[in-house]
């Protein structure tokens, strides 16, 4: 059998899999019939200091290969995030990658300061990127990612990923947030996207507008930690974007990602994602690779194929 | 026919299942815009898969295709099949109506509170059903009928007739009466309502103060995971944000005060 474990030096991953953050929740849900041990990580939902509502429904519909969102970060705030959620997934025979936010630089850095105190917290995952929240996409300007990356560094010691969008400017954008101390990147939020009901002629969405994720962005996911493994050969890279079947997460291996993320995959079928770390080893073992790493960035190097 | 995947585990644990059964529609009726389609599970690979209750949906979605599934309570269940009951349009529906006998679905489920959790079972209720929200309100008509005093139905278009044979059902174009009309005409004092349908109706039900002690609705939000993870589906209550997928979809009006 194929190795699919992952190991950085700010960490190790039993599997390349990753749930990413907001489709699973906090993972309470599947924990009660899935195994977790076939994930890599658990990135939690969006966690911001104090609890959000966020936006009117309906916040979520379909569209041509995947599904348009604006959930708006809905979370309990960082507290009760501490006192009620923590103790459910400390437990977790995964690792556990907490998503955080902000509306300042302040704000994120007071976030990843609450939690660093808490065990079984393993990363910081700073959400630089959510499409749906007014004016805080702060990912579209080099000097506020330092910004926010420095405040969450000032404050924490855990490894830290920056979550960025796809889009002009990424390299600049990824450069800005590892030099700031970022261990490394999660390449891509959701593509914003717009989908309007014919009967009426008004958006589906209550706030129009949202985020596009599944199948549909898989492409631009890819073009995008391409570009950033080519920009950085050494950075850490997990790769998120339109991931539904081992395939898909073989290709963004190629592309330079070191692990894989999966949002929309739980929605559509959380047991096929429970099941894409084997899926991943069969497609290895079939090739004759001995080690998942054997493929990571190949599409730089000619090919997985070529020694 | 096979299971489609072999992780999700049957809810011995009380969770819930995450197990893909495949379906195959062996009959499709149009009318009016909507579709009927009869729906044959295949046999279970391990445990049996839990029959519907009233109230409660599955996560359909073709099989092919990376489709978000769309969340569908059944209009009649019995041993082995389901009947869907759609408006045929939207991207998933719109292809679903149109799709010929033998053609497969992913289903996922069954999700959510049955009414009968959520209803106080100490009253009858007149039933509502406004377009394709009548399917739940078929079904809990068909399984519990102690609990219910009429019917109120309602569509737009007659067209739709064929596809609920012994139903009787208010056409507005035809005299103008609708759900809710039917609803004001039968209603009397100590009798309950649960209506499910567009949202104007479920307003209408819910800003009524004469069934107002026992008046429920059962919201059709738009879901995206249906187990109660992605929060794509939550609303607020006097006690807090609830998920319609985990704690609904039927609500006692006095939960949803915004809705009227
Ligand atoms: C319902 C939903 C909720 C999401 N919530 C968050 C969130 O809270 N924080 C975040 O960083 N990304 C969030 N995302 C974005 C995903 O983590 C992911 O980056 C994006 O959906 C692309 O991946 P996918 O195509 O596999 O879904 C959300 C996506 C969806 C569909
Ligand atoms: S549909 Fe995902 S939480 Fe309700």
């Amino acid at each position: 059998m194929a190795r699919v474990d992952v190991h950085s030096a700010k960490g190790s991953f039993r599997t390349p899999i990753v749930l990413a953050s907001g489709p699973a929740g906090f993972g309470c849900d599947l924990a009660r019939a899935l195994d977790f041990r076939r994930i890599g990580a658990l990135t939690t939902k969006t966690i911001t200091h104090e609890p959000r509502e966020g936006n009117p429904q309906p916040r979520i519909v379909d569209a041509p290969c995947g599904a348009l969102n604006s959930i708006g970060l809905e979370n309990p705030g960082v507290a009760r995030f501490r006192s009620e959620v923590m103790p459910k997934i400390r437990a977790l025979p995964t690792a556990r990658i907490v998503s955080i936010a902000g509306r300042s630089a302040d704000e994120v850095g007071k976030v990843a300061g609450a939690l660093e105190g808490e065990p079984g917290v393993d990363w910081l995952e700073l959400n630089l990127s959510c499409p749906n929240v007014r004016g805080e996409t702060v990912a579209d300007r080099p000097d506020a990612v330092s910004e926010y990356v420095r405040a969450v560094r000032a404050a924490s010691s855990r490894p830290l990923l920056a979550k960025l969008s796809a889009g002009g400017g990424l390299v600049a954008l990824a450069d800005a947030a590892l030099r700031a101390g970022a261990d490394g990147l999660t390449l891509v939020n959701a593509v914003r996207g717009l989908r309007i009901d014919v009967e009426t002629g008004k958006a589906l969405l209550a706030r129009a507008t949202g985020g596009l994720c599944g199948p549909a962005i898989l492409p631009i996911a890819l073009a995008a930690v391409y570009e950033a493994r080519r920009a950085f050969p050494e950075a850490f890279l997990v790769g998120t974007g339109g991931v539904v079947t081992a395939r898909d997460a073989v290709e963004m291996l190629c592309a330079g990602a070191n692990l894989v993320g999966v949002g929309f995959g739980v929605m559509a079928d959380p047991a096929a994602v429970f099941g894409l770390a084997e899926g991943l080893e069969r497609w290895l073992d079939a090739r004759g690779v001995a080690d998942v790493a054997e493929v990571v960035g190949a599409a730089h190097r000619g090919g997985w194929r070529v020694p | 026919m096979k299971d489609l995947s072999q992780q999700g585990t049957q809810t011995a644990h009380g969770g819930p299942s995450f197990l893909v059964r495949e379906g195959e529609i062996v009959e499709t009726r149009q009318g009016g815009g909507y579709a009927r389609l009869r729906v044959v599970l295949a046999p279970p690979f391990a445990a049996p898969m839990p029959m519907p209750e009233p109230g409660q949906f599955f996560m359909v979605r073709l099989p092919w295709g990376p489709a978000l599934p769309r969340a569908l309570s059944p209009i009649a269940a019995g041993d082995g099949w389901i009947e869907l009951f759609i408006k045929a349009d939207g991207l998933l529906r719109g292809e679903m109506a149109a799709a010929p006998p033998g053609t497969r679905l992913a289903l996922r489920g069954p999700y959510g509170t049955p009414f009968v959790r959520k209803a106080n079972l100490e009253r009858r209720y007149v039933l509502v059903g406004g377009g394709a929200g009548v399917a739940p309100i078929l079904h809990f008509a068909a399984a519990r009928p102690d609990l219910v005093a009429s019917l109120a139905l309602g569509f737009r278009t007659p067209g739709v007739r064929a596809l609920l044979p012994g139903a009787d059902v208010a056409v507005e174009e035809e005299d103008g009466t609708t759900a809710f009309g039917r609803l004001a005409e039968t209603w009397q004092d100590g009798l309950g309502v649960i209506a499910c349908g567009p949202l104007p109706l479920l307003a209408a039900v819910s800003r009524d103060a004469r069934w107002s002690p026992a008046a429920y609705v059962s919201l059709e939000a738009r879901l995206g995971c249906g187990f109660g993870a992605c929060l794509g589906c939550t609303i607020p209550t006097p006690s807090g944000r609830k998920r319609v997928c985990v704690d609904g979809p039927l609500f006692a009006c006095q939960e949803v005060p915004w809705l009227g």
